[in-house]
C-alpha cells in the first residue's frame, strides 16, 4: 500500500527522515520501502518521491492501512505526539432539511451506516495540496467531491463515498440483492447480482455494490450540487466473498474485506465534513447514523511474568507497559484497554507481539533450549529413500525431480486419463498441468528424449509421490521410478539387474521377477516383467511404447517398506570348497532361460548351490547357419554341500539328473 | 582299462602337460575319435553284459565331460601364461571416465538441512502432499472466506469420497498439526515436503516447490531458543559468518510472528516466516496453551539452493536437464 511521508510527518512531526522512517517500520511493524511516485506532475519534489510502500499484513488493515495508523507508529518509534484527527466535535448542520433517511435490513452484513446531506456551490478541481498526496499514494485526482472523499480514505483507512442526491430517489436501504437485480457501476460495467451480494438501493433499484463499487446512476459530476456522503462498515467475509463472485476487487473492498472497526466510520465522516467545509464550501446537513451499538471495553490482563516466559526477555513490568501506551492502548495497574481501531488484538499473546515489536528483535539475546534429550530420528519412509538414493547414485544414476502435474496430452500418449486413474486439479493453472500424475515414468520417459539431445544414453531416477483416484478412492503412494536409455541398445536387462541389487542392497531378500501379466499401457505387454515379493506386486519394469531404446521400472516404496523391516543376519561362511561345472546347450528359440534355470535347480536341489547364464548367443542373429532357430546357452553350475567336499563322483551325479531334465523337459542337446 | 584308472591316469597327464601343443595331443591321446582312450573303453562295452553295460554307460559319459573341461580349464591357463607381458602405462595418459551419479541438488540440499537438524536434535519427519482444507487452513487459524487465505493461492482437488475436501498443500505446516494429533511434547522437528502454489511461473515462482516446517514445543520454549536454534542452523548452512537479523511479520497459526533475514553477499534475503506457536493453534489439537508453548517455521528449499548455489532460475529445478543436474 502507497503512502506519503510528508502526510505522515505532518501527522507525526517527530519522525525524521524517510529513510529512517523506513528502516524503523521494518524492524518493528511492516516492511516498508522505498518507490517512485508512479503519477506525474508532482511540483516542489526535486525528484525525490514522497511515496513508500508498506505492506499491510492481513490483520492490520483496521489500525494501520491509514496515515493516520502509520504516523501512531511513527510516534511510538520516534516519540512526539500524533496530531489527533478524530478530536474536536462533530461540526453542526447548517442547512435545515431534513436528516437523510435509511434503513438497514441486513444487519449481520452492515454493523454501521453514517449518512450526511452536504451542499457543494460547485464541483471543481482540488486545491495541489491534496492532489499532490493522492498522487502520491498512486491516485489519480477527480474532482472536489471525489477527491476528498479518496483522500479522507488515505488519512482514516475508512472508504468513503458520495452519492448525488438529486438523483437518489426516496429513503436509502442497505439491503441483499434480489436474485438477478443488475447495476451499472461508475466504470461503465453491468453487473449481476444475487441475494448474497450487499447493496445499497433507493426505491429505484441498486446505488452502488456495498463496499465495492459505486453505481452510475448517481455518481457525482460537475453538475452536481447536492449530495450524500456515505461513511459505512461493512462485514468482511461477505464483502470478500461478493468481490471474489464479481471478480470486482477494488481498493474499497480490499480494505472491507479485512474488516474494518466500525469507529472509523465515524472519524472519516466527521474529516470529511470538515474538508468538505473548508476546501469546497459545502454547506453541511443532518447527518444519519444507524444501527451503531458501541461495542463494550475490551481489556486484557497483562502477565508480566508470561510474558518474560514466552519470549525469553525480562522486561519490567512497567517497561513492558510503556510500549503499549505508546500505541494507543490505555494502562489501568495491569489491565490494559484494547482501542477500538484495534480489531487484531485479542489475546495476551497479541499484547506479547506489540511489546516485543515495540522493545525490537536485535536486542533479543539468543539462549539455548532446555529440555530433556530424546534420541533425534528420521522416519523409516525417509531412510529408506536416502539409501535408495545413494545405491542409485552408486550405480551412475542421476536424481530429477519433475513437475506432480501433467497435461492430457501427457497421459493420452498412452491411455486415457481415465485409464491412469489420474485425479484431475479443479483449478489448473493452464493445460500443461491439469492432472496430478498417476505415475513417474511418464515423465522420465519425456526426460530421456530432451537429454537424448545432448547424451548418448540416459540414466535417471526420480523418488516421488503419485495420485490416483479409482472406485472414488484417493490414494497418495510414494515411488521410485527409474529409466535407463541408450542410442545403441536396450538397457532392460541391465535394468532388471540394477533392480536386483537395489532391492537386495535395501534388505530386500525374497521376490521375484515374473511375467508382467498387468495391462499397463505404457509398456510393451509381451516384454515386461513384475516385481513380487510376500504375495504382492511391488513393481514393474518394462519397455515403454515407442521408446526402443527406453527401459523403465517403478516401485512402491510404501510395499517396500513394509518388507524389508528385517535385519540382515550373519551366514557361516563354508569350510568346504565350491565346484564349478559349465555347461553349454542348444535350445529351441522359444525356450525361456528363466524356465531353464528353474528346472535345473529343481533337478539337483541337495548340492547345486547357484546356476548362473555366461555366455549366449544366437546363432541366426550371427549369421553362422549351423542349428536354425536355435540359441546357444552357457551357464556356469556351482555345487557346495555345508558339510564336506563334494566328491567327483556326487557331482557327476548331480550333472546326470541336470542333463537329462534338460534333454527330456526342454529337447535342449547338450553340446 | 577300466574309467577309474583311466580318470588316474588323465589326472597324471594333464599336470604334465606344458603347453597348447601338449595339450592338443592329450586330447586326441584320451578323447580322440579313432584311438582315444574313452573310446576304447566303450568299444570294449560290446562284450559286456547289458548290466554292466548300464553301468559303466554312464560313467563313462561323466567322465568325458570331466576332461573337456578339464582341458577347457588348462587350456585357459596356457594361454594366460603365454600371454604377452602387460605392457607398460604411460601414467600421464587421462585417467578413465567412470560412470558418476548426481543426487538432485534439492535432495543434497535437504540431506544437509536434515544433518544440521539431526545435530540438534530435531527429528525428521513427513506428510501428505494432497491435504484436507482442514489441516490446510482451519486448524491453522486461517480463516474461510478471509483474505487472508489469499495468501496461499490453492490448487483445488474438490470432493473426495474417502478423505473430505481437498488440495494440493500450499505449505508443509498442516504437518503441525499432525503432529501435534500424534505426539505428547515435548518435542522437535522438521518436515520437508513438496509443496503447491496456484501461481504463474517465472524465475523465481514455481507451481510446485520445497519447504521444511519446523516445530519445537516444550513447557518453556520461547522466542530466544528459536533465535538461537536458527543462529546456529545458518552458520552450519551458510559458514560461521553468517549475519541474521529478525522482523515482524504476520502469519494467522503463529503469535508472535517473524520473518528471518539472512545477509549473503552483502545482501539482506529474506528466508523464513516464524513465530510463537497460536494458542488457539495448540487449542486445536488438545495441548493446553498454559501449559505447552513453543516456536515453528518454515522456510523454502529452492531459495536456500539458489542462494547457496547462484542458481538463478527456479525452473531449472525441474526441467529433468542432465547438464544442469550434473553439475552438483
Amino acid at each position: 500500500m502507497k503512502f506519503s511521508y510528508s502526510l505522515l510527518k505532518q501527522l507525526a512531526p517527530k519522525i525524521s527522515s524517510k529513510e529512517a522512517l523506513i528502516e524503523k517500520l521494518n524492524f518493528h511493524a511492516f516492511e516498508a520501502e522505498d518507490v517512485p511516485t508512479v503519477l506525474q506532475g508532482l511540483p516542489g519534489q526535486g525528484g525525490a518521491s514522497d511515496t513508500l510502500e508498506i505492506s499491510i499484513p492481513a490483520n492490520r488493515y483496521s489500525d494501520a492501512s491509514s496515515h493516520w495508523g502509520i504516523a501512531r507508529m511513527g510516534a511510538a518509534l520516534f516519540g512526539g505526539s500524533l496530531v489527533d484527527i478524530s478530536a474536536g466535535r462533530d461540526p453542526k448542520a447548517e442547512l435545515k432539511n431534513p436528516a437523510v433517511e435509511i434503513s438497514i435490513s441486513s444487519k449481520k452484513a452492515c454493523s454501521r451506516y453514517i449518512g450526511r446531506y452536504l451542499e457543494v456551490p460547485a464541483v471543481k478541481s482540488s486545491p495541489e495540496w491534496l492532489r499532490n498526496i493522492l498522487m502520491a499514494c498512486g491516485q489519480r485526482p477527480i474532482n472536489s467531491v471525489v477527491d476528498v472523499m479518496n483522500y479522507v480514505m488515505l488519512e482514516t483507512g475508512q472508504p468513503l463515498h458520495a452519492f448525488d442526491a438529486d438523483l437518489v430517489k426516496g429513503p436509502i436501504e442497505v439491503r441483499m440483492a434480489q436474485e438477478g437485480e443488475t447495476i451499472r457501476t461508475i466504470d461503465g460495467a453491468d453487473h449481476k447480482l444475487n441475494s448474497s451480494h450487499l447493496v445499497i438501493a433507493d426505491s429505484q433499484g441498486p446505488l452502488a455494490i456495498a463496499g465495492i463499487k459505486g453505481g452510475k446512476r448517481a455518481e457525482v459530476s460537475q453538475d452536481t450540487r447536492k449530495i450524500i456522503v456515505e461513511a459505512a462498515s461493512f462485514d468482511g467475509p461477505s464483502i470478500y466473498k461478493t468481490a471474489r463472485d464479481l471478480n470486482l476487487f477494488t481498493d474499497a473492498s480490499g480494505r472491507f474485506s479485512h474488516g474494518l472497526s466500525p469507529m472509523l466510520a465515524e472519524v472519516a465522516m466527521k474529516r470529511a465534513t470538515v474538508l468538505l467545509k473548508d476546501e469546497t464550501k459545502a454547506k453541511i446537513g443532518e447527518l444519519t447514523d444507524v444501527n451503531y451499538s458501541k461495542n463494550p471495553k475490551r481489556l486484557l490482563k497483562f502477565d508480566i511474568k508470561r510474558f518474560n516466559q514466552l519470549t525469553g526477555l525480562s522486561l519490567e513490568e512497567k517497561a513492558a507497559l510503556g510500549y503499549l501506551k505508546k500505541l494507543g492502548f490505555k494502562i489501568t495497574g495491569r489491565f490494559v484497554e484494547i482501542p477500538a481501531w484495534r480489531n487484531d488484538v485479542s489475546i495476551f499473546e497479541d499484547l506479547v507481539e506489540e511489546v516485543v515489536n515495540l522493545y525490537g528483535y536485535q536486542k533479543l539475546e539468543s539462549q539455548a533450549p532446555h529440555v530433556p534429550i530424546k534420541a533425534a530420528h528420521k522416519e523409516e519412509n525417509i531412510v529408506l529413500k536416502d539409501k535408495l538414493r545413494g545405491v542409485l547414485q552408486g550405480f551412475g544414476l542421476s536424481e530429477v525431480y519433475n513437475h506432480t502435474f501433467l497435461s492430457r496430452q501427457d497421459l493420452t500418449k498412452y491411455a486415457d486419463p481415465k485409464w491412469w486413474g489420474a485425479p484431475a486439479l479443479l483449478n489448473p493453472v493452464s493445460a500443461d498441468f491439469q492432472y496430478l500424475r498417476p505415475d513417474l515414468t511418464v515423465a522420465l520417459i519425456k526426460n530421456v528424449e530432451d537429454n537424448f539431445r545432448f547424451f548418448d544414453s540416459v540414466r535417471i531416477f526420480e523418488v516421488g509421490k503419485v495420485f490416483t483416484e479409482k472406485e472414488g478412492i484417493f490414494k497418495e503412494e510414494a515411488m521410485l521410478g527409474v529409466a535407463l536409455a541408450s542410442k545403441s541398445e536396450n538397457p532392460i536387462l541391465e535394468l532388471k539387474g540394477l533392480l536386483d541389487e537395489l532391492l537386495k542392497s535395501v534388505g530386500l531378500t525374497d521376490f521375484f521377477f515374473r511375467d508382467l501379466d498387468w495391462d499397463l499401457k505404457h509398456l510393451e505387454q509381451d516384454r515386461g516383467l513384475r516385481v513380487e515379493a510376500n504375495h504382492e506386486v511391488l513393481g514393474y519394469l518394462g519397455i515403454p511404447r515407442g521408446s526402443e531404446g527406453t527401459a523403465v521400472a517403478e516401485i512402491f516404496l510404501d510395499k517396500l517398506l513394509k518388507l524389508v523391516e528385517e535385519e540382515k543376519e550373519y551366514e557361516p561362511l563354508s569350510k568346504y570348497p565350491s565346484v564349478d561345472r559349465d555347461i553349454s546347450v542348444f535350445v529351441n528359440q522359444e525356450t525361456r532361460v528363466d524356465k531353464l534355470m528353474e528346472a535345473m535347480e529343481n533337478a539337483a536341489p541337495q548340492f547345486l548351490d547357484d546356476v548362473d547364464l555366461i555366455d549366449y548367443y544366437d546363432p541366426s542373429v550371427e549369421n553362422k547357419n549351423t542349428k536354425k532357430d536355435h540359441k546357444s546357452l552357457t551357464f556356469r553350475l556351482v555345487f557346495q554341500a555345508d558339510d564336506h567336499t563334494l566328491t567327483d563322483e556326487e557331482v557327476n551325479a548331480e550333472m546326470v539328473k541336470i542333463t537329462s531334465v534338460l534333454e527330456e523337459k526342454f529337447g535342449a542337446e547338450i553340446r | 582299462m577300466d574309467i577309474s584308472k583311466l580318470k588316474s591316469a588323465f589326472a597324471k597327464d594333464i599336470k604334465a602337460v606344458k603347453d597348447v601343443k601338449g595339450l592338443e595331443d592329450l586330447k586326441v591321446q584320451y578323447l580322440g575319435r579313432k584311438d582315444g582312450e574313452l573310446n576304447r573303453v566303450l568299444k570294449s562295452l560290446k562284450d559286456l553284459s547289458l548290466a554292466q553295460k548300464q553301468k559303466v554307460g554312464p560313467a563313462a559319459n561323466a567322465l568325458r565331460m570331466e576332461i573337456e573341461s578339464a582341458l577347457e580349464k588348462k587350456l585357459a591357463e596356457l594361454a594366460k601364461k603365454s600371454a604377452p607381458t602387460i605392457a607398460k602405462v604411460d601414467v600421464s595418459l587421462p585417467g578413465k571416465k567412470m560412470p558418476v551419479g548426481h543426487l538432485h541438488p534439492l535432495t543434497q540440499i535437504e540431506n544437509k538441512i536434515k544433518e544440521i537438524f539431526l545435530g540438534l536434535n530435531f527429528s525428521v519427519v513427513e506428510g501428505p502432499e494432497a491435504e484436507t482444507e482442514y489441516y490446510n487452513f482451519d486448524a491453522l487459524n486461517i480463516p474461510a472466506n478471509h483474505p487472508a487465505r489469499d495468501m496461499w493461492d490453492t490448487f483445488w482437488l474438490g470432493q473426495k469420497e474417502n478423505l473430505g475436501k481437498m488440495l494440493m498443500r500450499t505449505h508443509t505446516s498442516p504437518m503441525q498439526i499432525r503432529y501435534m494429533e500424534k505426539n505428547q511434547p515435548p518435542f522437535q522437528i522438521i518436515v520437508p515436503g513438496r509443496v503447491f502454489r496456484f501461481e504463474a511461473t517465472d524465475a523465481s515462482h514455481e507451481i510446485n516447490f520445497h519447504q521444511v516446517e519446523g516445530l519445537m514445543i516444550g513447557e518453556n520454549v520461547n522466542l530466544a531458543n528459536f533465535k538461537y536454534v536458527i543462529e546456529q542452523f545458518f552458520k552450519k548452512f551458510f559458514g560461521r559468518e553468517a549475519k541474521i537479523r529478525f522482523r515482524p511479520s504476520y502469519f494467522p497459526f503463529v503469535e508472535p510472528g517473524l520473518e528471518v533475514d539472512v545477509e549473503f553477499n552483502g545482501k539482506w534475503l529474506e528466508v523464513m516466516g516464524a513465530g510463537m506457536v497460536h494458542p488457539s493453534v495448540l487449542d486445536k489439537v488438545k495441548l493446553d496453551p498454559k501449559k505447552y508453548q513453543g516456536f515453528a517455521f518454515g522456510f523454502g528449499l529452492e531459495r536456500l539452493a539458489m542462494i547457496k548455489y547462484k542458481i538463478p532460475d527456479i525452473r531449472m529445478f525441474y526441467s529433468g536437464d542432465l547438464r544442469f543436474i550434473n553439475q552438483f
